[in-house]
Parts: structure tokens; sequence; C-alpha cells
């Protein structure tokens, strides 16, 4: 049990955690190895454990405890589907999670900007995040909308989000976490293209063209206009941290 | 307010959560086993005031030297009270302990890492503190025959399996790592348990909830303090793991988050039924109406004042 627990942290981790946590859950792989070692060990002389009151393992609990361990394994999820789109909300821009009057969701806010991920960007390969940290940075901002810049995303369609369809659109997504998938929240840009676009929702692609930024009540919303595209393989890393 | 199950994105927020919480419940299985084992009792009984008040100020802090989760603390109190102890110290450390232990202040700051992590663990210390002890005093001015069963009291119904401290107390401890190792493993296992449990619920409620629908509805900040209670209670998970379920529900107020935090380890659907083991109904109800109240009142203030 406690085998199959150690492999299964050591599983996924590196997928659906941030660096941090990845550390930490390598660190717990190597504890529970080192316990089952102990465990072992002393299986011929069964040693008394120091009872804190909780109640004794059942089959059933055991049965409980298998089930993370079932789904590490066999069904191996590692990135989203389109529903999440609409479940957990497209962000479009950095100050779309910013209420104007709350000092709490302004740290709230930082989640989608990381100081660490505003001073990446020193290559032509933009992130979605430059784009969405660009307004507050007038340099970054004069790069990229002055030069061609090229993003990795999937594609998700204005439909999907309950928005009128139209052939020539699509929104660049990726989606941004901060200790773990659950926390993830997709982020994306309006992107238009000269042909209608026929790849399926959720395709890895990279896109070349030049970005602007539409002010919508004060808010900088970036627009990508793509001269090119072409469908790439899924990134090693599928979250932006 | 609510999308379709997806199976993918419920495996994948819950296969996370308990990946990256997995490892605080090993260090607190393993952590709370050697403190209960190296600490002595007679210190405990050393530091047992007889004012009612210092009493539950004590009791509130005991957490921090002994921690015990929530499983494992309604046979330790029954002890303790048996062996005398006031029961506002009892009180107290039975809601605070939960929250007053360095592992759930560690994991706190860790899951709100972006979120305002320090105010976040220090209100939660405060907060879970503060209601602990005055709860507790409240409580105690109940008579005992209305408060606790007749059965608490007797003798026989402390002649569990679990370690008798009264006979170890002058004693030296002894340290047996093996030992350690074996207990910790079975407390790791058995909180994993209720960990995964609450987990599967809180993932289902993550990928159904519809988040800008509710972020909608948790803009009242009262009425999202009350929501996040109600999920806490229904959800029933550890306290050294919560942080990371309520860290990950976005757009909800970082003061509902706290509510979740603060009412969570000390009132939810288990601990109703352990409660139960010492306690009359009517004394759980009322424990848990004042324990309710209180947390409304000190989240509305972290709001309104702005402390997060």
């Amino acid at each position: 049990m406690v085998a199959c627990g150690s492999a299964a942290l050591g599983f996924n981790g590196s997928k659906l955690l941030t660096p941090l946590f990845r550390g930490m859950c390598g660190a717990a792989s190597l504890l529970l190895i080192v316990i089952l070692g102990l465990i072992i060990q002393n299986q011929r002389a069964p040693l008394p454990a120091y009872d804190s009151g909780c109640p004794s393992i059942s089959w059933f609990k055991y049965f409980i405890l298998i089930i993370p361990l079932a789904v590490a394994f066999i069904i191996n999820p590692t990135q989203f589907s389109i529903g999440s789109l609409r479940s957990r909300g497209l962000i479009l821009s950095s100050a779309q999670t910013k209420p104007k009057t709350e000092k709490v969701i302004e740290a709230e806010n930082d989640l989608g900007l990381p100081p660490e991920i505003r001073e990446i960007s020193s290559d032509a390969e933009i992130t979605l995040m430059d784009l969405f940290s660009a307004p507050d940075r007038p340099e970054l901002m004069d790069r990229i909308t002055s030069n061609e810049i090229s993003l990795i995303v999937q594609v998700a369609y204005p439909q999907t989000l309950d928005k009128p369809a139209d052939p020539n659109t699509f929104y660049g997504v990726r989606y941004m976490m901060v200790c773990c998938a659950a926390d993830a929240r997709p982020m994306g840009v309006l992107m238009k293209t000269e042909e209608p676009m026929k790849f399926p929702e959720l395709t890895w692609i990279k896109v070349y063209g030049k970005v602007s930024y539409l002010n919508m009540n004060g808010t900088q919303l970036p627009e990508f206009t793509v001269s090119r595209l072409e469908k790439v393989s899924a990134p090693d890393n599928l979250y932006i941290y | 307010m609510w999308v379709p199950f997806n199976l993918n994105d419920f495996l994948i927020t819950f296969l996370s959560i308990i990946l990256e919480g997995l490892p605080f419940l090993l260090v607190g299985s393993i952590l709370s086993v050697i403190l209960d084992v190296t600490i002595p009792d007679s210190w405990i009984n050393r530091i047992s005031p007889k004012n009612v008040v210092a009493g539950a100020l004590v009791g509130g802090t005991l957490g921090l030297i002994f921690p015990v989760c929530e499983c494992g603390m309604i046979p330790i109190i029954r002890r303790l009270l048996k062996r005398g102890m006031p029961l506002p110290l009892v009180m107290a450390y039975m809601l605070s302990s939960p929250i007053m232990n360095g592992v759930s202040a560690v994991s706190t700051y860790i899951a709100f890492q972006g979120q305002s992590p320090f105010e976040m663990t220090a209100l939660r210390l405060i907060g879970g503190y503060s209601i602990a002890v005055l709860v507790s005093l409240l409580i105690s001015r109940i008579p005992l025959p209305q408060l606790l069963k007749p059965g608490v009291t007797s003798p026989s119904l402390f002649e569990g399996g679990f370690r008798n401290i009264t006979t170890q107390s002058s004693q030296k401890p002894k340290l047996s790592w093996p030992k350690i190792a074996n207990s910790a493993t079975k407390d790791f296992l058995d909180i994993t348990f209720y960990f995964i449990c609450g987990t599967m619920l809180a993932a289902a409620f993550s990928t159904m909830v519809n988040r800008p629908a509710l972020a909608e509805m948790t803009s009242n900040p009262l009425i999202a303090i009350q929501i996040m209670m109600l999920a806490a209670a229904l959800l029933s998970v550890c306290s050294t793991s919560d942080a990371f379920i309520a860290a990950a529900l976005i757009g909800v107020p970082l003061s509902a988050k706290l509510a979740f935090l603060i009412f969570g380890p000390m009132f939810d659907l288990k601990l109703m039924f352990l409660y139960s083991s010492v306690f009359y109904k009517k004394a759980i109800a009322q424990m848990t109406i004042a324990i309710a109240f209180l947390t409304v009142i000190f989240c509305l203030c972290a709001h309104y004042f702005r402390w997060i």
C-alpha cells in the first residue's frame, strides 16, 4: 500500500504540480519508502503503535485509499477539457479579476501575473503572461507591439464561451496554476485569422503575428492578428506557473 | 450555477489536490506521534490553571505543544476530563488544536501563496484561538449535567485501547523509531481516508460549479461567508489539508475562505458524530451556533476592516 502510494506520489506530480510542490512530493515519496522499509523490517515481530485514538483502518478505508492510486495509474489525466473554460471562467485581461475596491482580490490578481514571470521574455517568443502584463510595463509593451511575435497556445472557439460564432476568430488559451492543477485558471487572448480555423478545440498551435491592445472601459485587452500558424506538439509544461 | 460533470476535469482536480496535500499529511502524522510520545503528561498537569479564563487561554495554546488531529481529539479530551482538567481548558484545546498547530499553519501559508499567505495564516490562528477560547468560556457556563453525558466521567468509559497517559506520566518516555513509524503510518492512512473522501467531494464541487456564477453569488461577503461555512461542514476536510481546497476555490472572497478555514476544523459532519460521544445534542447545537456566530463576526471584521 505504501509502495503504491510512493509510486503514485511520483507519478503525474511533474504535470499537475508547480516546481515547489514537485520537490515536496518527491520528498514525501522518499519518506514513504523509508516507512515501508521500517515496516518490512518489523514484519516478523509486529510492533504495537502509539495509539492516538483514531479508529482502526478497515478494509473499506483501504479501498477508498486505493482510489487515487487507481486514478493515477490507469486514467492518467493531464489537461482539462474544453468545458472547464466555462466552469472556471476565461480570463481575458489582467484587470478582469481585479475588483477595484478590494485589496483582497488585488492580491488574487497577482496570481495571474507573478513577479518572477513578469521578468521573463528575454527572447522573441512571448508568453501569454507577457501579453497580460504588458499594459503595466511600457518597455515590454513597445517591444511586443512593434514586432512580430509568436505564442504557443491551445485553440478555443467563441461559441464554447457562449459568444457569437465567428469562423475567423478564436481564443488562444493557456492554463496558469499557482500550486496545483486544482487552482489552474484559463487565460485567453482573442485571435483573428484571415482564413477560417479548422483545428479542433484544445489543439496545440504556434501562432505568429502582431498584437494590439483595445481599450475597453479602461481595461487593455490584447488582440492578436495571426499572420501564420502551425500545429505543434504539447509543450513539456502544459501549465504556466 | 452548475455545469455538467466532467470526469476528466474531476480526476485532474482530485489528483492534484491529493498530490499536493499528502506530503503535509505525512509530515503532520510523523510530527504528532513524536510530540505525543516525547512530552510527559506530568507537564500537562502542571500547566492546568485553576482560574476559568486562564484555563481557556492556556487550553487554546495547547495545540501548539500537543498537536492532535480532529479525529484523535475526542478520546484525548475524554481522558483529560476524566483526569479532572478544567472544562474550559479542555474545550479550548479541543476546538483550537486542529487550527493552532504548526502543520496547519505551514500548510495554510503554502496553500495561499499569492493570496495574502501571511495574513491568511495569522488570521486563521488568531481567529481560531479567539473563537475557541470564547466558545469554551460560553459553553462552560452550562451546568455540567446538561453538557456532558454521564458516561464521560465513568471510569468504565476509559478502558479503551488508547495509551494510558496517567501511568506513563512518571516514566521517562521511550522512543522507538520503528514504533513511531508504525504509528505515524497508521495515523497517516486514517487521516488520508478522510482527506480522500473530502477531496472527492471538493473536486466534484470544484468541477461542477460555474465559478463565475459562484463569484457573483459570493459578491455579498455575509452570504459568501455562510456558504463557505456550510461547505466546510459538509466537506469535513482535515484541518491540515483544508487550506489547499479553500485556496483552489477561485473567485470566492478571502474572508469567506477564512470562514471555511476557521469553522471547518471546529465543526463538521464527521465531528458532529464524534462530539456526541461526549456532549449532549443540545450542548453540541449550542456550541455550533456559538462557533458559527463568532466566525461570521470575525470574518466580517476581516473583510470590512481589510485585514486581508
